[in-house]
């Protein structure tokens, strides 16, 4: 019985040794570790860098206490990344740690990766897992990059920066052969959508000798792309950006230049060139009274919709602009003198040029509506409607002649007081105004009246009103 | 000089200032709305009550409103009436009269301020406008593709608005004509070519509501003053 017990015993370390296998990972899979693991030719001075993992396939958990690289062959392979010594892993848990290479020397190179689970004075001896590793050094080309492009910088990224889409982009590239024999890069390729070249497959190059090619960056849309470039055995990251081009400037088409208040006018729109893709935003407009005592005219809007914001849209290719999805937009002047400001704001897309443009309503003399002038028994009666876009109209004179037309009286009046009391709080300078007058004697004498209204721009009379 | 009998007074009565009505539209929501200052820069009021109005028509005296299912007035004056549209003329002669003819039964009647009194009516086709005349009233019915008024051929049009005095206006693709009395004429472009002009709706004596596929003008009739402008939507 003791002896069958010592013998299990025995048997022990070869159990532990069956536990642990390693792989090398080629991203996230990982592959069965053999006996011989190459890292295949590496430009001198690039260095290559290999993720493992010792995996404990067992039940129990077990103790990974050497893990080491020995140079068998030059000075390259070293360990880069790994957890401590000793290092438990559970059942089932693996163990990742990365081998690096690195030389300059042109030549080949090995050394032995070793895994062990050994006693702490005999780490690596004992139980171990171990694998040959091999990398072949090979003469690297210099790759450098013309204007507009830049790079490649320290993580080989080469850049086209941010072009037009649709458009497209051409950068030069040299490859020197820095050594004194001649030297085949192969391959040369291009991959990635947006990215082309007309550069064979391989080029071979003499020595201390240069060869170029060009890529193309072409985006065909408004958004980031990239590709590779593989120069022999360095691969390169090719990066570009196409985007948008703003809309070209606005051509502001108004139906008329001379503008006044107490108008409604039609405001076309286009674009000085076709546009190069579909766009759409918002026009707004905004009023700034040049009266300080108003603050607002409501009257100031797009008249369909009764408000100060309208969409826009053009189609690719069009120079037309559609407002509210109408070729043009009416628009009202109200009845206050100031600045009509019209905004385009396009979002992504962008504009060349002002996106706004303004019109001017000047301060002018009292613009009537109508005006009429009736009898009562003892009252004569003028009745004025328009608007004032001063917001100053209150002297005016009231000129009253007999039936024959002969002057009878000029009546000076100042309704200033009350105009500005009733203009308080309205959105706008309309008004309609009546004044009576009371008479003493036959009213009928009195034939009609003319009036002659002030404000701060100027002076407009009434055609001759007749008293019926 | 007798006349100077007359005082007159230099420190006059003052009336009033108020804003100046241009009239009561309908919205595209059919909501009866007062239409308040200058015509190409007019604001529109809030509606006279949450229901829509099928037909009205405005004078200096008032209006008068046509529902789906009753006749009324913004004095409050509510009388039922027969279902649907109606065409309705107020007679200058007696304020706050006129004259309701019913779309859908073809029934007339006469709207005297509070009541509907059923009239003998044969027009002898599809009644389009009305109109009160001295003693009575006139029609517009369309025959033979061509809008009458009696025996007086107005010529074809797909709407009529019979005018106080002896105008008419009418409606063709993207263009309103007014018709004067004294035989002159005067066109309107009121839409883009093609455009429909859906009818008319007297808004006050002075103005004309004229609704197109494209939007809502106002149309000036009186003599002298005749321009059109594009009366302001209702975006709530």
């Amino acid at each position: 019985m003791k002896a069958r017990l010592l013998c299990l015993l025995a048997l022990a370390p070869a159990l532990l040794e069956a536990q642990v296998v390693l792989y090398s990972l080629n991203g996230i899979a990982p592959s069965p570790l053999g006996s011989v693991y190459g890292y295949g030719q590496v430009a001198a001075g690039d260095s290559m860098i290999v993720r493992f993992r010792a995996l404990n396939t067992g039940t129990a958990s077990v103790t990974i206490t050497c893990l080491s690289v020995k140079n068998t062959s030059g000075a390259g392979f070293s360990i880069v990344n790994s957890s401590s010594t000793p290092f438990v892993v559970a059942a089932g848990q693996p163990m990742d740690f990365f081998v690096g290479f690195s030389a300059t020397a042109i030549t080949s190179y090995a050394a032995t990766l070793e895994v062990g689970t050994g006693t702490a004075t005999d780490a690596c001896g004992g139980t171990i897992e171990s694998a040959i590793l091999l990398a072949t050094v090979v003469p690297a080309p210099v790759l450098s990059v013309a204007a507009p492009c830049t790079g490649p910088d320290a993580n080989k990224n080469i850049s086209f920066g941010r072009i037009a889409q649709t458009s497209q982009e051409s950068c030069t590239l040299s490859i020197l052969n820095p050594f004194p024999q001649a030297l085949t890069v192969s391959p040369l390729l291009v991959t990635g959508a947006g990215f082309t070249t007309t550069s064979g497959n391989a080029v071979t190059i003499g020595a201390g000798q240069s060869a170029s090619f060009t890529i193309q960056f072409s985006p065909a849309t408004g958004s980031a792309f990239s590709g590779t470039l593989t120069v022999g055995t360095r691969t390169y990251t090719l990066a570009g950006t196409g985007f948008s081009p703003p809309l070209s400037s606005l051509v502001w088409n108004f139906d008329s230049t001379k503008i006044g208040s107490g108008e409604q006018h039609t405001l076309s729109l286009q674009l000085s060139a076709p546009a190069t893709v579909a766009a759409a935003g918002t026009m707004t407009l905004t009023f700034s009274p040049s009266i300080k005592t108003v603050t607002d005219d409501a009257a100031v809007r797009f008249v369909a919709t009764s408000n100060r914001v309208a969409s826009f849209a053009v189609n690719v290719g069009a120079t037309a602009i559609t407002l509210n999805a109408q070729p043009n937009i009416v628009f009202s002047t109200g009845t206050t003198a100031g600045t009509i400001t019209f905004s385009v704001d396009t979002g992504i897309y962008g504009i060349s040029g002002s996106p706004s443009t303004s019109v001017t309503t000047s301060p002018a003399p009292i613009a009537l509506a109508s005006s009429a002038a009736t009898s009562r028994a003892n009252e004569l009666d003028v009745v004025i409607s328009g608007f004032d876009n001063t917001y100053s109209i209150g002297s005016m004179s009231f000129s009253f002649v007999d039936r024959s037309g002969a002057s009878i009286a000029s009546i000076p009046a100042d309704f200033s007081s009350d105009f500005q009391t009733f203009f308080h709080g309205q959105t706008g300078s309309s008004f309609l105004m009546r004044v009576s007058f009371p008479v003493t004697g036959d009213v009928s004498q009195v034939g009609g009246v003319t009036v002659m209204l002030n404000n701060a721009a100027g002076v407009v009379t009434t055609p001759s009103l007749k008293f019926p | 000089m007798k006349i100077l009998l007359l005082t007159l007074m230099s420190a006059c009565a003052w009336g009033q200032i108020e804003s100046p009505q241009l009239g009561v539209m309908l919205d595209v929501n059919g909501r009866a709305r007062p239409v308040t200052g200058a015509p190409a820069a007019a604001v529109v009021g809030t509606p006279w009550f949450d229901g829509a109005v099928l037909s009205l028509a405005c004078s200096a005296e008032g209006c008068v409103a046509k529902t789906e299912a009753a006749l009324f007035t913004p004095a409050g004056v509510v009388v039922d009436a027969p279902p649907g549209a109606a065409i309705i003329a107020l007679d200058s002669s007696s304020p706050g009269a006129g004259y309701v003819y019913f779309v859908e039964s073809g029934k007339l009647a006469r709207w005297t301020g509070s009541q509907l009194v059923p009239m003998d009516f044969a027009p002898g086709g599809d009644v389009l406008s009305l109109r009160a005349v001295a003693g009575g009233f006139e029609y517009a019915v369309e025959r033979d593709g061509e809008i009458w008024v009696g025996g007086k051929s107005l010529g074809s049009a797909n709407s009529v608005l019979l005018l106080d005095g002896g105008g008419a206006l009418l409606a063709s693709d993207g263009k309103v004509r007014l018709l004067r009395a004294d035989g002159t004429e005067l066109d309107f472009a009121v839409t883009s070519a093609g455009g429909f002009v859906g009818g008319f709706i007297r808004m006050s004596n002075q103005y004309v509501q004229v609704i197109t596929d494209a939007g809502m003008w106002a149309l000036d009739i009186e003599p002298g003053h005749e321009q059109i402008s594009l009366l302001p939507g209702v975006s709530h």
